[in-house]
């Protein structure tokens, strides 16, 4: 049987009092703090002892204490144990005689003010990294550039239910660790007048919650990171939807019948099919290719289909589509809005630019909306898109 | 003006200077000193003590003078020896009202 034993801690690095107190009813109970890591605390199994253990968060340097101080402490009778999350040192004495390590707790003030600070600092930096991450381009929306319907196409069913409960579990943390710090602040504005620590009140309530709330960061936490990861997987386009084996019946012309004289590069090709919120069906096809007559261009193909619940939300779609394309011709393209007109009652603006960034190829986007459907085109290659136009809006009627 | 640090002196800050009228000491050495000389009465924690040396300081009243082992020295300069000698002049009026007030009884 192990000697030692971990449990969660309950406390976070500004919950100084209630952290004393809670390592002093572990030792009531036979478990002797050894060391923590970000999470947990080692506790070495003993006989139940009356120590006193005190954080001491003054001039700690990654989780240590310089030695002249440790030397003090020992002196005075206490010990020095390790850090408590890298933020404190935890000493502890036996010793009822032993005189507390701080006297006169006025001098607590202005480190347990840096100690607010990082902690506060901190969270906010998660809380915005991590927000703007999940929530995306939502300032797009704010900002009128897209609408909602783009932005909750970014986003997708699953995966957005999921990051509002990430989202959720993430404000619960920032909140609980906010009434920290603020009680933190209160301790350092009784520290400054009476120049006395208190004593430790915790309620029943407020220790449970602590208890509950801040074990929550792990898993948070780790979810968060792993949600940042699939994020950034998808984004690099590795892995979206479910691929489709079954190229038959597509509503749109796959790249060898817009461009025969390609060599298709397999290794960038995917194909997969997914379904949304607001939408049926979400087909995205890329291919990269190369032409029989060049090997050393690698030009490509790229499309999405989108099938929407509702014309309604198809027209957004398109004139996110298409806004999209004249904003980003007005930030470093020379893109050209050629021709925006319908066919066969469907609405299609098709764009070439003019000076290539490659000299292959000319880039060429095409968005076509037709009833609930719309589809954004990306070429770049030696055809002319426009000359397909008719042959895309069959498709989508499902003529061909 | 900048409001002075330490216009009156707390018991234990006045313990401290007077450990190192009598010469260069480090931190162990003053809290044995305070300890010995109050007879155990003045209480100075350790970690009171250690953030109290460099903002002493950083006042003027103490300076810190080499290194032995790996603990610091400090003595007293003569600003902290005026600090001192200013504080124990009050707390002596302070004994001299309070023995006249007893007269006046």
């Amino acid at each position: 049987m192990s000697e030692y034993v971990k449990r969660i801690m309950p406390y976070g690095s500004c919950d100084i009092l209630e952290t004393q107190q809670w390592l002093e009813e572990m030792s009531a109970k036979g478990l002797h703090f050894v060391s923590s890591g970000y999470f947990f605390a080692k506790f070495r199994k003993g006989e139940p002892k009356q120590t006193r253990y005190r954080l001491d968060f003054c001039d700690v340097i990654a989780g240590d204490i310089p030695e002249e101080k440790r030397e003090m402490y020992e002196a005075s009778g206490w010990e020095v144990i390790g850090d408590y999350k890298s933020d404190s040192v935890v000493v502890c004495t036996d010793d009822p005689e032993a005189v507390e390590i701080y006297t006169d707790a006025k001098v607590l003030a202005k480190p347990m003010r840096k100690l607010g600070a990082k902690h506060l600092a901190y969270w906010i930096v998660v809380l915005i990294m991590l927000g703007y991450v999940y929530v995306g381009p939502l300032d797009e929306v704010i900002l009128g550039k897209i609408s909602m319907v783009s932005y909750l196409l970014e986003i997708g069913t699953g995966r957005f239910i999921w990051t509002c409960f990430l989202m959720l579990a993430m404000l619960a943390e920032l909140a609980a660790h906010f009434v920290s710090w603020r009680r933190l602040k209160r301790l350092r504005k009784v520290l400054a007048a009476s120049g006395e620590m208190p004593a430790c009140k915790p309620g029943r309530i407020r220790k449970a919650i602590g208890k509950v709330v801040t074990p929550l960061s792990v898993p948070v936490l780790i979810l968060s990171v792993a949600q940042l990861f699939v994020m950034l997987v998808m984004l690099n386009g590795v892995s979206y939807g479910t691929a489709i084996d079954d190229r038959t019946s597509l509503p749109f012309p796959m790249l060898e019948e817009i461009d025969q004289s390609c060599t298709i590069d397999t290794e960038w090709s995917w194909f997969a099919e997914d379904t949304d919120i607001i939408a049926n069906r979400i087909l995205r096809y890329d291919e990269d290719f190369s032409i029989e007559s060049s090997d050393e261009a690698r030009l490509c193909y790229r499309l999405k289909y989108y099938d929407m619940r509702t014309a309604k939300m198809a027209e957004k779609l398109y004139d996110d589509l298409v806004s999209g394309i004249v904003e980003d011709d007005e930030l470093q393209h020379a893109r050209q809005m050629t021709t925006i007109y319908e066919l066969n009652d469907a609405e299609i603006t098709f764009a070439v630019e003019k000076a290539s960034e490659y000299e292959t190829g000319t880039n060429q986007y095409m968005v076509i909306r037709n009833g609930t459907q719309v589809e954004y085109i990306y070429y770049e290659g030696m055809q002319d898109l426009s000359d397909y136009t008719k042959l895309y809006v069959d498709r989508l009627n499902g003529e061909v | 003006m900048a409001r002075k640090k330490f216009s009156t002196l707390t018991e234990p800050m006045f313990y401290l200077l007077m450990s190192l009228r009598g010469g260069r000491k480090c931190g162990i050495d003053i809290s044995d000193y305070i300890m010995e000389r109050s007879g155990g009465r003045v209480k100075l924690g350790p970690g009171t003590l250690y953030a109290l040396l460099p903002e002493f300081e950083q006042e003027g009243y103490i300076k810190y003078v080499g290194i032995e082992g790996k603990r610091k020295l400090y003595e007293l300069t003569p600003a902290g020896e005026k600090a001192y000698n200013d504080e124990l002049a009050r707390l002596k009026r302070c004994i001299d009202d309070a023995e006249e007030a007893k007269k006046d009884e």
